[in-house]
């Protein structure tokens, strides 16, 4: 029930889900590293491919997929505009005043609009099919070598757990705030702008004093265990590598090759529309 | 007046996997001035019933909801006159308090309800009086307050809107025994002073049987006992059976049973029990 307020993760059982969060991790940066780089509609249909097939095997409904674009709708059609009219190459297929649409602009701005959707797409991947917690884990692991840097990673992964694991939390508890104040006649959603803001006060004020009263038991309770810091120690669920996480980098790696061979050899033989 | 419900049901999250059924089917008849207590395992379902009572939760379906003259079921029920009516007084209390100052978070409540100037003053300060805060605490931050004067400033900040209902969500959860004495006059002296209907969530069973007229019973979202104290608790196995304790009083009497004494199980209260043991024996 508590999941629920958490994030996008979207859970259920499939081999996506078990694999280790730093697999996935490191195969969302490559993806999306290769989705910059590649520049044919064929590399970006590869990607798609990649996208679809992955979110099939992690049993995330397409309907899911789709969510994750509402954020970039604006982003995406504004993209999608920008571009059709401010790359003039090719053929003028239509013209009305300033404005001329031409084939080059087109292509140029499906191809634009397409690789913002796989990016979403490639990077909700991540966050429906790994838990926070196993993000974290992941980030922290994979952060680790930073420290010979003095870089404080087990702090910083700490820190992102503490947060993800308060969030129900301080929902939980604006509600409740809101409810009281409520029944004492708050109005939340009607009223002047200036009432309304009285009756955020009467929630953030309280809310806050929670936030710092929790963050304080947290700290004692922490000390109390005598927490102190990451040197020397061991966790409960040790992160390991599987045969299927060698198998989810082989399948990108051969994503990897296919995008390099059909940028090398299509770029050769034909012209270069793109750019 | 008074609170006319029937069938009430509440699902929370209705048609998500997440489907809870809170409250299932409650018939709810509750006349001026009763002091009423509603008991429960946790998860039983009446913090559910008893948002209802001031709209903070809406009914999945309902047949009646009638609550102090305001029809629930029609479309847009006046929620600020129901609000004034029927005060609700949540689990730790103290933990809404957000004002400057005692006064003004007090006056919180009857301000949003249209209370102002001489009228707005008197409320504050009445409920002060009756919540025992003294006055020179009026003009101090909440957050300076003791813990126990805390809990009682945001229940004055209730009773200054002079609800004719007044609903406590477990009041002297908490607190320590001075404490919830306290907190338990106060409510007693609202309800004798106004004549308020009071219905009052608690685990306290010892307490229940001293200040309640009527206890109810919920388990797993339905209504299962509605009546007395004595009533109630005259089938000691069905109360523990529903997860429940007992009063004090009427373990004694169970135990004073099993060892081959005849005393009523509708004894709970101490006096009774007293009375009966000098009477009955003599």
């Amino acid at each position: 029930m508590r999941e629920m307020t958490l994030g996008q993760y979207y859970a259920v059982n499939s081999p996506v889900h078990a694999l280790d969060p730093r697999t996935k991790i490191l195969s969302v940066i490559s993806m999306m590293a290769l989705i910059f780089l590649c520049r044919t509609f064929c590399g970006l249909a590869a990607c798609a491919c990649f996208v679809l097939a992955v979110s099939f095997a992690g049993h995330i409904p397409l309907s899911k997929m789709m969510s994750s674009l509402k954020a970039i709708y604006f982003l995406l059609l504004f993209t999608f505009l920008l571009n059709v009219f401010f790359n003039q190459s090719g053929a003028v297929l239509w013209q009305w005043g300033i404005l001329n649409l031409t084939s080059g602009g087109i292509k140029r701005a499906l191809f634009m609009a397409l690789r913002l959707v796989l990016l979403v797409t490639g990077a909700g991947l991540l966050s429906f099919t790994t838990s926070p917690i196993e993000l974290t884990d992941g980030l922290e692991s994979l952060m680790t070598p930073l420290k010979k840097l003095r870089f404080p990673a087990h702090e910083i992964a700490m820190m992102m757990s503490i947060a993800l694991r308060f969030i129900p939390i301080l929902t939980e508890e604006t509600d409740k705030i809101r409810k009281a104040q409520t029944a004492r006649g708050a109005n939340f959603d009607s009223g002047s702008l200036y009432k309304r803001a009285g009756a955020v006060v009467s929630l953030l004020v309280p809310l806050l004093v929670s936030a710092f009263r929790r963050a304080e038991e947290l700290a004692m309770a922490m000390e109390a265990r005598c927490y102190h810091g990451g040197e020397g120690r061991t966790r409960l669920k040790v992160l390991r590598f599987h045969a299927s996480d060698a198998v989810a980098a082989a399948v990108v790696l051969a994503l990897a090759a296919f995008i390099a061979a059909d940028q090398t050899v299509i770029v050769s033989l034909l012209p270069d529309w793109t750019g | 007046m008074g609170i006319s419900i029937q069938n009430l049901t509440h699902v929370y999250h209705p048609g998500s996997p997440f489907a809870v059924d809170a409250v299932h089917d409650v018939d709810l008849e509750i006349s001026d001035g009763e002091y009423v207590c509603v008991i429960g395992h946790t998860g039983s379902g009446k913090s559910t019933l008893v948002q209802h009572l001031n709209g903070l939760l809406r009914a999945t379906s309902a047949d009646k909801m009638e609550i102090e003259g305001i029809d629930l079921l029609q479309k847009k029920p006046d929620w600020r006159a129901l609000r004034r009516r029927v005060g609700m007084v949540f689990q730790y209390p103290e933990y809404q308090l957000f004002e400057q100052t005692v006064f003004d978070d007090i006056a919180f409540g009857p301000k949003n309800m249209g209370v102002e100037g001489d009228e707005l003053t008197a409320a504050v300060r009445d409920s002060m009086r009756l919540v025992g805060l003294p006055e020179e605490t009026e003009q101090m931050s909440p957050f300076e307050l003791s813990g126990g004067q805390r809990r009682r400033a945001a229940i004055a900040g209730v009773l200054s809107m002079r609800p004719r209902v007044l609903v406590l969500d477990e009041p002297i959860a908490g607190l320590d025994p001075t404490g919830k004495q306290d907190i338990l006059r106060v409510i007693d002296a609202y309800h004798s002073k106004t004549r308020a209907t009071i219905i009052m969530i608690s685990h306290n069973m010892d307490d229940i049987v001293s200040v309640a007229g009527r206890v109810i019973v919920m388990h797993e979202g339905r209504k299962v006992l509605d009546g007395s104290p004595e009533d109630v608790f005259s089938d000691p196995d069905r109360i523990l059976a529903l997860g429940l304790g007992l009063p004090t009083v009427s373990r004694i009497v169970r135990e004073m049973n099993a060892r081959g004494d005849h005393i009523p199980a509708s004894v709970c209260r101490k006096e009774d029990l007293v009375r009966f043991l000098t009477e009955g024996r003599a």
